[in-house]
């Protein structure tokens, strides 16, 4: 065992010597010495890493995205948006009050639009939804 | 000088240059620099195994990744080159404990695994526990006939380094340059016979 740690050590310091070597020789001497083809190659590599890199970024991305989509399904997101509007007028219009403080807030007195409605019951729904409770009437 | 992401929790992400900056460093390297990651690629080639090409792609992944980071101050070629190198270690342990991990990206996949992914057979480890004996023992072969360069392997295994490796050998720091590259071509060589 401590043959081979031995062996790894001096193999170490051999590294470490040819990448001194390597920094140290001059411009014009690296460049002569290595194959320009070899050189060349580089850049391509790089060309073909930053794809990958950008490939397996996307990958993750999608996941994520995914995943983030089942959370929002498994909490609620999947809610039934005309059940819920439906739900949402019995109650404003089972209450009086609660319908005239809507319409007052949502039009400065006239009936709120479709699209007030729909927000209102997104809203709710949201609102449910944070509070851990499905939508109840 | 390079660190991985997480060894210091505490200290300023500032410090270090960040994917972007490498990538810019990459794509704008002169070619002198584009040379000496090719000549120290296939100079760890020959110490660990593994193809030039793979080990130029698995640093510059880790690199763009933000896997291994770069401390500011550090230059691009000394960065890349200590991540490749820091695969010579790697993989050798990897070949010790039984299993060679695969350094290629495929389908955007760098497959290069951090940790062993396999347990070692009794087989394995026992073929693998002599693996750089051979290649070390071919080095010292070769380099034989050699005075100058034996010299020099063996104050490069005591640790020695530039004034003092130019005073064992008696000779100035071109001198020294000289030799030094000669035990590069030497190293390439002795690895060649030893893999085919």
């Amino acid at each position: 065992m401590s043959q081979d740690r031995t062996a790894r050590e001096k193999l170490t310091q051999l590294a470490d010597a040819i990448l001194q070597d390597i920094l140290e020789t001059p411009d014009a001497d690296i460049v002569a010495e290595v194959d320009s083809a070899d050189i060349e190659r580089v850049r391509a590599i790089f060309v073909e890493v930053k794809m990958n890199v950008s490939k397996q970024l996307l990958i993750k991305a999608k996941a994520q995205h995914e995943a983030w989509d089942a959370s929002r399904v498994q909490n609620g997101s999947s809610f039934d948006r005309s059940a819920a509007r439906d739900r949402f007028e019995r109650i404003r219009r089972g209450d009086p009050e609660l319908n005239q403080k809507l319409t007052l807030a949502a039009r400065n007195g006239k009936s709120p639009s479709e699209s007030d409605i729909a927000g209102m019951a997104d809203d709710w729904a949201d609102l449910q939804r944070l509070d851990g409770k499905e939508p109840k009437e | 000088m390079i660190k991985r992401e997480g060894d210091e929790p505490g200290r300023d992400a500032g410090d270090r240059v960040t994917v972007a900056e490498i990538h810019d460093s990459i794509a704008t390297m002169s070619e002198a620099d584009a040379a000496r990651l090719v000549a120290a690629a296939q100079a760890f080639s020959r110490l660990c195994g593994l193809d030039p090409e793979e080990l130029l792609q698995e640093a510059m992944t880790r690199a763009l990744e933000g896997t291994r980071t770069c401390e500011r101050g550090t230059s691009l070629v000394p960065f890349i080159c200590g991540v490749m190198k820091s695969f010579v270690s790697q993989e050798n342990e990897a070949r010790k404990a039984g299993f060679r991990p695969k350094v290629l990206v495929r389908d955007g996949q760098p497959v290069l695994p951090d940790v062993p992914a396999n347990d070692p057979s009794p087989e394995q480890s026992a073929i693998s526990a002599v693996d750089d004996r051979p290649l070390l023992a071919e080095i010292e072969a070769a380099a034989a006939g050699d005075e100058q360069i034996q010299l020099l392997i063996e104050g490069i295994y005591d640790g020695m380094r530039g004034e003092k490796l130019q005073g064992l050998l008696g000779i100035d720091e071109k001198g020294l340059a000289t030799v030094r590259r000669r035990l590069r071509r030497l190293i390439q060589a002795a690895k060649k016979r030893v893999t085919s």
